[in-house]
């Protein structure tokens, strides 16, 4: 018997989040049952997400529709994600999927402790990160006494 | 994000991109594929807007870092992010540069950026001093380690910091556009993103020079045509 492809969980300790834990690509039937399981839990009310990418030893074409699909399910809802995943491949997976449903509020870290730390601010990816670069720019050009 | 993504470009939008391309043209010598998505999801404003600030950020970064070093920082911010597009064109324009300047190649090969791609981060900073362990390398290695440092939670102390910081920011930027093509990229395909990629007698030179280390490294390679 193969092990489970995921777990999903609802945490209660704040903040309050569902973990979906992704550890294999998953069978047609399996990424039904996820969708469905999912579904459940995200629909009653707007939901924080958090899926965890970590375990994954790979991903195929199939995966990263499972994903994008249970992304657009979570924004639909009017929940938020957040992926955490320790490599580059992953992340980058993570990346393409709230680029392509269109959810500028998930957001992309390297470990739970990030993940956590994220989920305590309201944050919009792209304006934060065009935010950022301006007003870093501005301090950096300031102190190198340049003008424009 | 200007608006879904099953509407199509605008006629404005669709002049805006011919120009945008030929713009990209004449600046690096070729049109990035990326160009199509970013005026998708920032519209034509946003594009103009991102670009002339992502300008704006290399040349600050080149003055403060190093013309060399800002380029692998740029390159491993975006690696970090996922985006191997943004990863493997950004080392190559760094690995491009010391070529020119100091007739080096860097140990950051095509084969190396593939392998960091899918490295953890816990285990990349070993890997990285390992790679980087020759004394001449001594200051990209620190630059390049504060890069997964910053971004696993430490503080920003000191002037390159608050440069790598302003790279890693700008590239959360950069990224949600280049994602589309930095996804399954194979860094063997994806040219320096530099305007130094017109120089294309010295990209020549450079890869003859690491076809020849590959034949010196492993005497069998030369054989496989």
């Amino acid at each position: 018997m193969s092990a489970p492809p995921y777990t999903l969980t609802r945490q209660v300790d704040p903040p309050p989040v569902i973990r979906l834990e992704l550890m294999r690509p998953l069978s047609e039937a399996e990424t039904a049952a996820l969708a469905d399981a999912l579904e459940a839990e995200v629909a009653a009310a707007p939901t924080t997400v958090l899926v965890e990418l970590n375990a994954l030893p790979r991903y195929d074409r199939r995966l990263r529709q499972t994903l994008l699909a249970l992304q657009r399910r979570i924004t639909a809802h009017g929940g938020r994600a957040v992926y955490v995943a320790d490599r580059p491949r992953l992340r980058g997976l993570a990346l393409w999927v709230v680029h392509m449903a269109e959810d500028s509020q998930a957001k992309i870290v390297g470990n739970v402790a990030a993940a956590t730390e994220w989920l305590r601010i309201s944050d919009h990816r792209v304006a934060a990160a065009e935010e950022g670069t301006l007003s870093a720019l501005g301090r950096l050009t300031k102190r190198r006494g340049g003008g424009s | 994000m200007s608006r879904r993504r099953s509407v199509g470009l605008r006629l404005a939008e669709r002049v805006a991109l011919r120009l945008i391309d030929g713009m990209s043209k004449a600046f690096l010598g070729f049109v990035p594929p990326v160009n199509e998505e970013a005026v998708r999801t920032l519209g034509v404003r946003g594009y103009f807007r991102w670009s002339t600030s992502t300008g704006k950020v290399m040349k600050t970064l080149a003055d403060g870092l190093g013309e060399a070093e800002s380029q692998l920082v740029i390159g491993f911010a975006g690696l970090w992010l996922g985006c191997g597009y943004c990863g493997a064109g950004h080392i190559h324009a760094g690995n491009l540069i010391l070529f020119r300047d100091e007739g080096v190649l860097t140990p950051l090969s095509d084969e190396v950026i593939d392998e960091l791609y899918e490295t953890p981060d816990e285990r990349a900073e070993g890997r990285l001093r390992e790679l980087l362990s020759e004394p001449r390398y001594a200051r990209i290695l620190a630059l390049v380690l504060r890069v997964y440092q910053l971004r696993a939670g430490a503080e920003p102390s000191g002037a390159d910091d608050d440069y790598i910081a302003l790279a890693l920011t700008c590239w959360d930027w950069v990224t949600e556009c280049t994602i589309v093509e930095g996804l399954e990229m194979r860094p063997a395909t994806v040219p320096p993103l530099t305007p130094l990629a017109k120089n294309m007698a010295l990209r020549e030179r450079y890869a003859a020079a690491r076809a020849a280390e590959a034949v010196e490294r492993d005497p069998g390679e030369g054989d496989a045509g």
